[in-house]
């Protein structure tokens, strides 16, 4: 391939473009709850 | 045979992708000398090891050496020792090295009060190895404050890398595979709170789908791309 058929380099899949964001939300809404979970068992609130 | 397949196979099959991956990531190390694949390396060590006594305990039975073990490593070390090499891969070398000299003083206290507990087996749950069955004070309430370490930086670090990767637009199988390590490594964590809320083998299956996921997403963000080779 020459250098000319690269595609351009700040170039992702439409379908990237929109789900990277979305999963990154999901997952710092996991680790929010993951953290809550850890301070209630910090607490003696969780049970088991 | 389903009981004994969800006490004893899963956990030895969470092991055996676990051991699997440790040995691409030494691999890795051995090519490389990075001080974060070492770390990781190590705590994927210890995640196999809890497997691994996890396994026993349902497929043999139970042994208190077998449940310490389990605890010290599986419970309260593995997700701080990976998230220590998410830290010396992101973080000034400095604040790397004092964040394992707490961590290491960490783990020797933790090894300590693991191995100095009173254990009452029968205050576990069904088939599978649980932290109820210590009955000291002052030792299950270390694991949280391991776990919230390891999880911030382990689950926190992946999803840093994937989000710059993506602001840059560059190394897309990064950024998968950046996603892939952030749910896998909350997985465990999932699994256990709800095994303490009283849900059977919730531990177990999310220590395997944990293990899978960071595994599938180690290989994809250490893969090489078509551009790399190329090159």
């Amino acid at each position: 391939m020459s250098p000319r058929e690269h595609p351009p380099k700040r170039q992702m899949p439409d379908f990237y473009e929109h789900f990277v964001p979305i999963a990154l939300v999901i997952i710092l809404v996991l680790m929010i709850i993951l953290g809550i979970v850890a301070v209630t068992v910090l607490l003696g609130l969780w049970p088991g | 045979m389903s009981t004994q397949l969800l006490d004893g196979v899963l956990p030895l099959m969470s092991s055996l992708v676990t051991f699997l991956f440790a040995f691409f990531v030494f691999q890795r190390w051995q090519q490389r000398h990075r001080l974060h694949l070492l770390f990781w390396g190590i705590g994927l060590l210890f995640y196999g090891t809890g497997g691994a006594m996890e396994a026993y305990y349902g497929l043999v039975g139970w042994h208190p050496l077998v449940f310490r073990i389990w605890y010290l490593l599986g419970a309260v070390l593995v997700a701080a020792w990976l998230g220590q090499g998410t830290v010396f891969l992101l973080m000034r070398r400095r604040l790397a090295w004092i964040l394992f000299a707490i961590l290491a003083v960490g783990s020797l206290y933790a090894t300590y009060k693991v191995f100095s507990a009173t254990l009452d087996p029968t205050l576990m749950l069904g088939g599978e190895l649980s932290g109820g069955a210590i009955t000291s004070s002052g030792v299950r309430i270390l694991t949280p404050f391991f776990n919230i370490y390891g999880v911030l930086m382990l689950t926190g670090g992946a999803a840093y890398s994937a989000w710059i990767f993506w602001r840059k637009r560059v190394l897309l199988n990064r950024v998968i595979g950046n996603l892939f390590i952030a749910v896998g490594a909350m997985a465990p964590g999932f699994g256990g709170a709800f095994q303490r809320a009283g849900m059977p083998y919730a531990l177990y299956i999310g220590e395997f789908l944990g293990a899978v996921l960071m595994f599938i997403g180690f290989m994809q963000a250490t893969r090489k791309t078509e551009a790399e080779t190329e090159d």
